[in-house]
Order: structure tokens, then sequence, then C-alpha cells
């Protein structure tokens, strides 16, 4: 059966005053009709610009979409020029999205049922009157209390964690076949984070869509996702189910990863260790393995070969190493007990 | 001493008398003030318009050719001295081609279209400079305010670039572009003093200049109070703008 959504072989590159940055380079992934996966890397693997990318909707200049394909609906959404009315049909109508920063992300100058009712008015042509029933009742069902006498407030009037309930509002308004939601919770409070995720996880259930959550926070997600790419230095470096990354990483960069997250089933013993080394940059990159400078298990192979591909490893479970990690790391979990 | 005279002078409406016109200070700014607001409102007009219009379009279509030549006149146009630009217009407009009118002020409402035609060459060269003033500074504000994260929500809500611009973006570039009408004005008075002289226009500027050289400080000392007066009430203008257009500012 084919994917909802299918990304082939993406390359998005900047050319900036210091050099060609390959922000993305080479990934594929795709999500299934109501499916919800996770995209999770450290800061600056490119997760916002693959995602942005599919919507064209990087600066061009500096960016530049040097190959792929983003198969959705029978359609390669690349093929589309950048301000396109096929593209625009699909941004807001069919695809919404969901940014980081909730201050900035919703328009000051706006109330915030005016920031919904034109995604209405625009994709559903509804009249103004109906847009704004429309736009109040999601704002009551996305938990904004008292939404009948907030709607005509402004962003600011806002705290953090309502503001992201207003922009989850507003990506659904015309009940979209997928949501990405790009670190949708990284600049509220630990306390909303959780609660915002379930806010996410029930509208998309309601209105059967599918969801990509980008995060740098593996262990915040982990709950409420199928599947997870994981990815750095601008490519898909291992992929699978929740239950194959968690129960049987491979890759180095996944389990130092995990070992860097804070999970709810971890007794307190248990200390986090941080991934050694700066992740790389992205200007003028080795062709061999990015992560080989900070890898732990590293071996003459990775030295002198090419970043390897994804290959399978079972099931959903695919993996970018020359090494066989599980092997090596059995034996030192071993040696240490 | 004097100075509390002549605080108690004004706050009673009496700004003295003249050393050299043996008349009314009040009389004197009063008949003269009309003029220099009349030519001062037109030029911003023009400055404020066309410049926020330029710098618009010039910031939307960044890079391209339209951009680089907007660019350019704006630069060549910060530059220009508007006495010059005042004498090459008498030169060739009012001289070589006898289009319009070179010299004096009519008032609009005794003769509309001499009063117009008149007005014409001294509002555009007084305009000139605030216009690519204007012009460069639309132009950076818009490129602020399009990288802003909101702008790309706007466009992954699908929308039409150009309801990006209009609604989503313009309001805030004017939020940024108000500060700089307020900064406009105060030295839009600086340029009509010039303006008044080389076009003979009877304003307050002219008044100014001519009470300096003949050392009538009352006069000086009132039109400087009246600039600063000016200045004060278009503050107060852009304040009230700034709240009607920036809804952070409307409950503080
Ligand atoms: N507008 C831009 N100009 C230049 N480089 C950019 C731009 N946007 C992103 N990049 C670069 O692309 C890389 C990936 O960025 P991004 O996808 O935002 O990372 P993240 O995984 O944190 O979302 C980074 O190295 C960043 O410097
Ligand atoms: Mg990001």
């Amino acid at each position: 059966m084919a994917h909802l959504l299918e990304v082939k072989n993406l390359r998005t590159y900047f050319h900036t005053e210091a050099g060609l940055v390959k922000a993305v380079d080479g990934v594929s992934f795709h999500l299934d009709e109501r499916e919800i996966i996770g995209v999770v890397g450290e800061s600056g693997c490119g997760k916002s610009v693959s995602q942005l990318s599919m919507l064209q909707l990087i600066p061009t200049p500096p960016g530049e979409i040097v190959s792929g394909e983003v198969l959705f609906e029978e359609a390669n959404l690349l093929d589309y020029r950048q301000n396109s009315p096929q593209l625009r049909a699909i941004r807001g109508g069919k695809i919404g999205f969901i940014f980081q920063e909730p201050m900035t992300s919703l328009n000051p100058v706006l109330t915030v049922t005016r920031q919904i009712t034109e995604v209405l008015e625009l994709h559903l042509k509804m009249e103004k009157h109906a847009a704004q029933s429309r736009a109040l009742e999601l704002l009551k069902l996305v938990g904004i209390p008292d939404a009948a006498r907030r709607m005509n407030d402004y962003p600011h009037q806002f705290s953090g964690g309502m503001r992201q309930r207003v922009m989850i509002a507003m990506a659904l308004s015309c009940n979209p076949k997928v949501l990405i939601a790009d670190e949708p919770t990284t600049a509220v409070d630990v306390t909303i984070q959780a609660q915002l995720l379930e806010v996410m996880k029930e509208m998309v259930e309601r209105f059967r869509s599918s969801l990509v959550i980008v995060t740098h926070n593996l262990g915040l997600v982990a709950r409420y996702v199928q599947r997870i790419y994981v990815m750095y230095a601008g490519r898909v470096v291992e992929s699978g189910t929740v239950k194959e990354i968690f129960g049987d990483r491979r890759h180095p960069y996944t389990i130092g990863l995990l070992k860097s997250v804070p999970r709810l089933d971890q007794t307190k013993s248990e200390r986090l260790v941080p991934i050694e080394g700066l992740p790389p940059n992205q200007m003028n990159m080795p062709p061999n393995c990015a992560f080989l400078p900070r890898c732990p298990y590293r071996i003459a192979r990775c030295e002198r070969e090419a970043w390897p591909i994804l290959r399978p490893a079972g099931g959903k479970h695919f993996v970018a190493c020359h090494v066989d990690v599980d092997v090596k790391e059995r034996a030192r979990e071993t040696a240490r007990s | 001493m004097q100075y509390y005279y002549w605080l108690g002078g004004i706050c009673r409406g009496n700004l003295g008398r003249s050393l050299v016109y043996k008349e009314d200070v009040s009389a004197l700014i009063g008949k003269r003030l009309p003029v220099t607001v009349h030519l001062g409102l037109v030029s911003l007009f023009i400055s404020v318009s066309l410049g926020i219009t330029a710098g618009i379009v010039s910031a939307v279509t960044r890079g391209s050719f339209l951009d680089q030549l907007i660019t350019l006149l704006a630069n060549v146009g910060v530059a220009i001295p508007t006495f010059w630009l005042g004498i090459m217009g008498i030169y060739f407009f009012g001289l070589k081609l006898g289009w319009l009118p070179i010299w004096g002020y009519t008032s609009p409402f005794q003769n509309f279209w001499l009063s117009t035609r008149q007005l014409v060459m001294p509002a555009v060269c007084l305009a000139v400079v605030p216009l690519a003033m204007m012009t460069r500074q639309s132009r950076s504000s818009m490129l602020e305010v399009i990288r802003q994260d909101y702008i790309r929500t706007a466009r992954s809500k699908g929308l039409k670039e150009r309801a990006v611009i209009m609604r989503h973006a313009l309001k805030n570039a004017l939020i940024l572009i108000i500060t700089l009408i307020g900064l406009q004005v105060a030295s839009l008075f600086s340029g009509s003093v010039l303006v008044e002289t080389v076009f003979n226009i009877p304003g307050v500027g002219r008044l100014l200049v001519n009470a300096v050289f003949s050392k009538d400080f009352v006069v000086v000392q009132a039109c400087v109070l009246v600039v600063a007066a000016l200045v004060a009430v278009v503050n107060l203008a852009t304040d009230i703008a700034y709240g009607w257009l920036d809804p952070r500012m409307r409950q503080g």
C-alpha cells in the first residue's frame, strides 16, 4: 500500500557566506494514514529544514532544494513552484504546521480568532460568520479556558502553553491529513509539555490525521509515537518502531541519545550521560561517517569508507553504521556488571 | 528674570514684541505658521506615502532590478542638498520650461490652483531627502518583518503572497516605520528653512532666518518654541498611531 506521505532522498543546501551547508543530505521517510512518528536529533541536525522543505517553506536564497521527491496524494510536491496555487492548497489545507516558538510564530497584531478564520475562509471557503463560530469551537476543543470571552484577544495576552494550543487549533482548522509539529513543546514549561502532547494526540485522533512530532527529546515523545527517525548531521542514521529503537538500538548515536535523555522509568542510580563532543559543522563535511569523531565504537573501516547507507536490521528497523554495535554493547554491559 | 517674564507671557498667549517688525510676535507667527504647516504637510504626505510604498515594493522584490533601482535612487536622494535641488528646479521648470512659478505663496483658500502650482516645487524639493530616508527605512523595516517566524506561519497556512504581505507583514512594518515619521518632522522643519528662503515663501522658516540675521532674538525664541510645540504634537500623534496599530501597547 502506498504511504500517505513519502519523502525520498531529500537534499536541501544553504548557500551561506561562510560556505555550503548541507542541512539535509539525502533524507527519506514516510508516514502512513493515522500514524504518529517522531523525528529526533540534536539541534541543528536538519529536522526543521527537512520538514519545511516538503512544502518549500525554506527561504530561497540562501536555501535550495537540490534533489528529492515528496510524494503526497499521487503528486510530487517538489514539482510545484514555490508559491503555486497547487502547493498553497496543500499548505494549511492538507498539511498543517505547528512551530516551535508560539510567541514569535503567531502574528502579534492579529487576534487569535482572525489567525484561525483566515485559514477557514481560504481553504474551506467559509464566510466570516461561520468561520468565527468554527474558530471558537476549535479554541474550545484545544482547551482554551473561557474561549468565548478570549477569542478576540491577541497572542501576547496568552501564556506560552495557551498560545501553542491556539497554534494547534489553527493548524488543524481545515482538518488536514498531516500535522507537522516542529518542536512544539520546546519553548514551554516541563509541566505544560505533556499536556500539549496530550492535546495534540487527542486532536489528531479526533480529526483522523497523521502526525509528525519533531523533537530533540526522545524520552518525551516515546509514548506518543509509533515509529522514530533518528537524524544526525542532515541524515537519518536509524529508524524503526519505538520498540525497535528503545529495545534494540543499534546506532552509536541513538545509544548516546538515549543515555542523555531523562526518562520516567529510570531509577535515580542510572546517571545521565551526555554524548561527548560537539555536533559536526555541516560545512565541508568529510565523506566518511559524521559521527566518527564522537563515536566510542569506531573501527578502522569507519575511517576508510564513506558514510554508510541505511541497511535493514529486521522488521521496520534500519540503521546506518558499519559496526555491529549490538554485540559490542552487550559485551560492554557484561564487562561492567 | 527676563525669562520668567517671557514664560509668563507665553502662558497668556503673548510671545513678546519683535524688535525689528515692531509687531506682536504672536501675530507675526500666526500669519506664517499656516504657510509652513501647509508646505510641511504636503511634503510629509509625499515622503511618507511614496517612501513607504517604494520601500515595501523594494523589500518584497528584494534583489530584483526594481529593488536595485529604488535603492540606488534612495541613496542618491539622501545625499542631495535641498538648496541645490531648489535652485535646479527654479532654473529648469521655472525659467527654462516656464511650467511653474518660481516663487511666492498663495493661500489655497484664496486661489487653489495658483497655490498648488506655487507649492509643487518647494514641496517636492523639501520632500526629497525625507522621501529617500523613508524609502530606505521602510525597506529595512519590511525586510526585518519578512524574516519573522509569523510570516513563515502565514505562508505555511497557504496564504497568497499578497495576503502575507498586506495582512501579516504591513502592519508590523508600519509599527517600526511610525517611529521614523516622528523623527522626520523635525528634519522637515530644518529643510523648510532652506526651501522657504530659496522659493521666497513667507513661512516660519524664513521668518526665523531673517530674525537670526537681524538679531531679532524675541522672534527667534518664539519660532523655536513653535517648532518644539509642533514636534511635540507630532510625537503625540505617533503615540496614538502606535496604540492603534500595536495591540501590545493598548493595555501597557
Ligand atoms: N536560513 C538559513 N540559512 C542558513 N543556514 C540555515 C538556515 N536555516 C537552517 N540552516 C542550517 O541548516 C542546518 C539545519 O537546521 P535545522 O533544520 O533548523 O536544525 P534543527 O534540527 O535544529 O531543526 C543548521 O546547520 C542550520 O545552520
Ligand atoms: Mg528546528
